[in-house]
Parts: C-alpha cells; sequence; structure tokens
C-alpha cells in the first residue's frame, strides 16, 4: 500500500495484518494448560504455521490460494473463517461467512435430514422461519427426496455432502470460503455446486478458493496468493502466481519423480473415456523430430443428457512436468457424438517439433467449461522421439538467423 | 460450515440440547421416558437393598411406605445429574470435534446444552416424584422452593459443565479418573443419609462437598426437613464467583482446544 489508497477501508471484505499462528508442541499436558491459560502459547516447543500474514481482500474478489501440502493453506482459511484465532496479529472480516470447510461438521448422524437442517440453521445464522422457506429449495438443490426423512446415518456419503452443500450455501454468504470443496459429489452434483458458486460470485460475494487443480484456480480466480511455508512467497495475478509456482515446482519436485509416472484413471457416470491411441496405432510410438506428424485418437463416451464435453491433451515430459498441451475449449472446437454419447476426436501436431526424448501423454475430459475434470487417463500414452540432428533441449523453436559485418549496434 | 453474524448466542443452546436428546432417545420404544425410568429403578434397588435387608429407616420419616425410597429419589436426582454432567463433560470437546475444528462455535454453548439436558431429565424426574407424593397424600407448601433448589443445582452443574469439559480436554486422564471418584463421591454426599445422621467425622468432610447444601436444601423443599443455613451459605455465596472463574478458565483454555482434539 504506497501512497494511494483509494478504496476506503470499508471495502475491504477480508483483512490480516500481521498473522501469525504458532501450535504447541509441547507434550506435557500440565504445561501446556497453563501456558494456555496464563496467556503464554510462545514460550517453549513451537510450530509456526503461518509467518507475519498481511492479506488484503476487497469486496466481490475472488482470490485463489495455491501451495503445497503444508504451507499453511487451510490454517490460512480457518483464520480467515475464525475456527482458528490467530497467536498474534488481527483478523477483521466485514460480511457474512459461509465456510465449505468440512460439510457436515454440525450433523447428528441419528436424527433425519430434515432435523438436522433445522437444528444447524441457527449455527449458519438463520432464523428458524428462514429455515422453514428454504428447506423446500435445500432439499430440492441436494436431490434426496425422500431420504430427507431418514436418519442421516442411513445416507450415502454422497447424499450427506450434497446435503451439507446445499444447506451450506443456501444462507447467501457475504464470502465464501472454500477448500478444495468442488469436487463434492458425483459429477452432475460436482457440475451443479459449481454452478451454484458461480451464481454466489455473480452476486458479488467475495470468494478464497483454495485447490491443488491449478487450471481450476485459474479459470476461477482472477488473483492468487501462493503461501510457501507459512509465508506469503506471491500474492498477485492469477497466470503469473501459476507460472511461478508451477517453475518452483518443477525445479524442486521433478527429480523426486525417479521411476515412470503413473497417473490417475477415472471416470464419471458424465463421461468416460474408452481409449486413446496414436491414430490408430498402439499406446506407443517412436517418432522422428521435426518430420513425423503427431496423431492422438481418443474415444470417449458421455452422457447425452448433458452438455458436451470437452477434451483436453497434455504432453509430459520423462519427469512428468507438462511441456505442452491442448483443448477443445481453448480453440473453439466442438465434440460431435452419436445418440448414445460416443465420439472420436483426433488431434494432430504436424511436424512434431520436440527433440529427442521419451515423453508421455495424458488426455482428459472436461466439463463444457473446461473446468471440471470428468474422466481422466494420465501418461497413457508413450512416445519416443528420435533426432536427426545434434539440436539440444526439448523442442525446436522456429527461427531466422540474420548476420553482418561489423559490431557496432544497429540504429534502429 | 458456519457463519459468523449477529445471532443471540444462548438461543442456540435449546436446539443444541434437543438435538442431543432427540438423538439420544431415537431409535428406543419408550424415548424420553427412559428417563423417568432408570432412576425409578434405581431407587427400587436401594429401597429393596436398605430397607429390606439392611432395615434401615430415615430419622424423621416413617416407617416404611414411600418415606425413604422418595427420600433417596429426592436427593439421588441432584446426585446423579451432577455425576452424569461430570463424566460428560470430560470427553465432551472430543465429542464435539467438528464443532471445535471446523466450525465457528460458541464452544461454552456445549456445556450449557448439556445442563439444559439435565434440566430437562430433572423436571422430569421432579413431575414423577410429585405425583408419588401427591398419590400418598403427601404434598406440601415448601414444594414451593423447589425451582430454587434446583436452579442451585443447575448452576453448580455449569461450573461442572465449564471446568472439567476445558479441564478434560488437556487431561485426559480425566476421563479415567473422574468416574472412579464419582462412585466415591457418592457416598460422601448425603444421598442415602440426611446429614444430621452422620457420624461427627464424615460431617466434617461432607460441608467440603458442594454437593451436600444442595441435595439437603432439596431434601428440604421436598419433605419440609431442617435445613441448616449456618453450614450451607458458604456453599451458596460461593456460587457466583465460581461460575465466573469457570467462565473465565473456559475462555482461556478454549483457544488450546482445536490443537487438542
Amino acid at each position: 500500500m504506497g501512497v494511494l489508497q483509494v478504496q476506503s477501508v470499508n471495502e475491504l471484505a477480508i483483512e490480516l495484518r500481521g498473522v501469525v499462528k504458532q501450535y504447541s508442541l509441547e507434550t506435557r499436558p500440565g504445561r501446556r494448560l497453563w501456558r494456555q491459560v496464563t496467556g503464554r502459547v510462545g514460550q517453549g516447543p513451537v510450530y509456526q504455521a503461518l509467518h507475519d500474514i498481511d492479506l488484503e481482500v476487497r469486496r466481490g474478489e475472488v482470490v485463489g490460494v495455491i501451495g503445497r501440502n503444508g504451507a499453511g493453506k487451510s490454517t490460512l482459511l480457518q483464520i480467515v473463517c475464525g475456527v482458528l484465532q490467530p497467536t498474534r496479529g488481527q483478523r477483521t472480516v466485514r460480511g457474512r461467512v459461509a465456510a465449505l470447510l468440512e460439510l457436515g461438521a454440525g450433523f447428528n448422524p441419528e436424527l433425519t435430514g430434515r432435523e438436522n437442517v433445522r437444528l444447524n440453521g441457527p449455527l449458519l445464522g438463520l432464523e428458524s422461519r428462514e429455515v422453514e422457506d428454504r428447506l423446500p429449495s435445500i432439499v430440492e438443490f441436494a436431490g434426496i427426496g425422500e431420504f430427507i426423512d431418514q436418519p442421516v446415518r442411513t445416507y450415502s456419503s454422497g447424499m450427506f455432502v450434497r446435503l451439507a452443500f446445499a444447506m451450506a450455501t443456501s444462507v447467501e454468504p457475504d464470502i465464501l470460503v472454500i477448500d478444495e470443496a468442488l469436487s463434492v459429489g458425483d459429477g452432475a452434483f460436482a457440475r451443479k455446486s459449481f454452478e451454484r458458486i458461480m451464481e454466489l460470485r455473480q452476486r458479488g460475494a467475495t470468494i478464497l478458493f483454495c485447490s491443488h487443480a491449478l487450471f481450476q484456480v485459474e479459470a476461477l480466480c482472477p488473483r492468487a496468493l501462493w503461501l510457501h511455508e507459512g509465508r506469503v512467497r506471491f500474492d498477485g495475478p492469477v497466470a503469473q502466481a501459476v507460472v511461478e509456482y508451477q517453475a518452483w515446482l518443477d525445479r524442486n519436485e521433478a527429480g523426486v519423480m525417479t521411476s515412470a509416472p503413473t497417473g490417475s484413471r477415472f471416470d464419471t457416470p458424465q463421461a468416460a473415456l474408452l481409449g486413446a491411441n496414436f491414430g490408430g496405432g498402439g499406446v506407443q510410438a517412436k517418432l522422428r523430430s521435426g518430420r513425423d506428424d503427431l496423431v492422438v485418437q481418443v474415444r470417449l463416451r458421455s452422457d447425452p443428457a448433458l452438455p458436451c464435453p470437452t477434451l483436453g491433451v497434455v504432453v509430459h515430459g520423462a519427469d512428468g512436468r507438462s511441456i505442452a498441451s491442448a483443448g477443445t475449449w481453448m480453440d473453439g472446437v466442438s465434440l460431435v457424438r452419436d445418440a448414445q454419447g460416443g465420439s472420436t476426436v483426433e488431434v494432430r501436431f504436424p511436424g512434431l517439433p520436440l527433440l529427442k526424448g521419451h515423453y508421455t501423454i495424458s488426455v482428459y475430459a472436461l466439463c463444457e467449461r473446461g473446468l471440471n475434470v470428468l474422466s481422466a487417463a494420465e501418461h497413457v500414452l508413450t512416445l519416443e522421439v528420435e533426432q536427426d540432428n545434434l539440436e539440444r533441449g526439448v523442442v525446436t523453436l522456429p527461427r531466422a538467423w540474420a548476420t553482418r559485418a561489423g559490431t557496432e549496434e544497429a540504429v534502429a | 460450515m458456519m457463519v459468523l453474524g449477529s445471532f443471540d448466542r444462548w438461543s442456540l443452546a435449546w436446539p443444541l440440547a434437543k438435538k442431543e436428546l432427540l438423538g439420544r432417545y431415537r431409535g428406543s420404544v419408550v424415548g424420553l421416558a427412559w428417563a423417568m425410568v432408570t432412576p425409578l429403578l434405581a431407587v427400587a434397588v436401594y429401597a429393596l437393598v436398605f430397607q429390606g435387608v439392611f432395615k434401615a429407616n430415615w430419622p424423621g420419616a416413617q416407617a416404611g411406605g414411600l418415606g425413604y425410597a422418595a427420600r433417596i429419589f429426592a436427593g439421588l436426582a441432584v446426585f446423579t445429574g451432577c455425576a452424569e454432567i461430570a463424566m460428560r463433560a470430560t470427553g465432551l470437546m472430543r465429542e464435539n470435534a467438528s464443532l471445535v475444528k471446523r466450525v465457528v462455535f460458541p464452544l461454552e454453548l456445549l456445556g450449557v446444552a448439556l445442563v439444559l439436558q439435565s434440566a430437562v431429565h430433572a423436571f422430569l424426574q421432579t413431575v414423577v416424584l410429585a405425583l408419588l407424593l401427591l398419590a400418598v397424600g403427601e404434598a406440601r407448601w415448601s414444594w414451593l422452593l423447589l425451582p430454587f433448589a434446583w436452579a442451585w443445582v443447575l448452576a453448580l452443574q455449569l461450573v461442572l459443565a465449564w471446568l472439567l469439559s476445558a479441564l478434560g480436554c488437556y487431561l485426559r486422564d480425566l476421563q479415567h479418573l473422574v468416574p472412579s471418584l464419582i462412585t466415591g463421591l457418592m457416598f460422601l454426599s448425603p444421598v442415602f443419609y440426611p446429614v444430621d445422621a452422620a457420624p461427627q467425622m464424615l460431617k466434617a468432610l461432607l460441608i467440603f462437598n458442594p454437593l451436600t447444601a444442595p441435595i439437603e436444601f432439596m431434601r428440604a423443599a421436598w419433605f419440609g426437613s431442617a435445613f441448616d443455613w449456618a453450614t450451607a451459605w458458604p456453599s451458596l455465596a460461593l456460587l457466583l464467583p465460581m461460575l465466573a472463574f469457570a467462565r473465565w478458565f473456559f475462555e482461556h483454555a478454549r483457544q488450546g482446544f482445536a490443537d487438542l482434539v
């Protein structure tokens, strides 16, 4: 904050000043209790989860939080929600906060869904009349039908989460804090919940969003915060944050993968990848750099009742890092499918610009916005590239050389 | 999930207590009636053993009939109420770990809700005993003091709930220690005998039991027996300071709960 402090302080929905969070590592319970009650937690062994965090989030801003496990992301979100108290520093939050940290935290398994909603309403800041008004829409959104009058312990985990999510977001919060909650339930519900969040964003809710899926953060949040070992390493435009974070990850974690990368493989009721190959060939190929075309053919099936999914292809180096990618939604290509939802897609990279080495290819089916992964087949194809020249590096770049005599600088 | 905001904090305690009570008796055939049946059964057993086997009699009550059992019931209702609070409080924060860790929740209400549940049980037991005594024609004006007697007991329970729930979070040994303490304390409380009938040495000990005065007061309200203010007043005078201390202690200890449960 420099000389120009344009917005008034009340524009800020979330304000953290010098927030420090220490966890006591004291093992003697009596000593620990004494320190807590006398307010001297800082003395004795502590683990410092957050160092001096300053954060300002304006009303209506959407901020992503990225960082490795253990970087302090959850602690930060919990402090913003008020679940944890900072050891030092100041926390100011203006407006009603809904936290999607642990869905259904207050539910009693013996009671029915309806009773739980009624009894948890006041916890979310709803009057009992407001709860009654919203009950039908909550039940409808959760899509659990007559199960609402069954004890919650009989619910499937999906139903439980759906009811909790429907309830948590029904309060129309000013500030929404989301910790990896976008992947709730099955495909159809993940989509609905995502839309609910977008709706709240449209209405001007401030959102703090934490996810390991960098592409989700990039698509949702104009601004991102990169936490590293309890400190803010970067705070600014999301594109830059993701690039810096990704670069750091590549530098520091690439070496960890020594054996062949094993990726995840899953389908959802919304879409399933049936197969991928090198343009009619097998799942292994040997291509000549700059000469052969790389062709990837994918067959998939999707639910014809839902909008057509999109397809993404990612090329990884031998260390697992992403080198290049292509997505139908980015290139404005729509998939064509038959009445059963089956379709075949082929993508061609002419004159393969990769240099010699081993590569793997991942294939993803995503929602129509390219945000939720509906089906993934990571590292399904393996590619060996041969090269008949001595060029070094990973890719060959198009180029033009120019030369002239003399050493004086060219005048523009 | 939770919301910060302006809501009347204490109004939350009742839904919470209701939730617990509903959950506890859900699925059992007679439901909340267990709250009345359990102490009645206990009293039947005690009456049978003490009156039938040991031929014990309550000083000042007519022999046989309901007299002895009713007096045990009155005292026992106070004692078991407090004992249950003490036992449940030690594990209260761990039991509600999700509220401690994941939700902004006025945690002091967990203790309040515990006491409210106890109040519901107390009310039902009072109704049972009142009906029994009415049936044998032993109603008295001193029953008007019963609400005060219960207020005393419930305040004491709140002190117990706050102190033990905060302590139990740090000192897990309490969970094992408290039940055995309670068994011993039962005989050091004037439940099966009035203070007057206790030997001199026991009397000296009874003064230090915070349950002594409210139990005696409760019986005075039910049966019009004498109540010795001279020994009981410190117990009552200390009630408010103890409540304030318990509240203060809980507030200071709660910051550490989330790291411990």
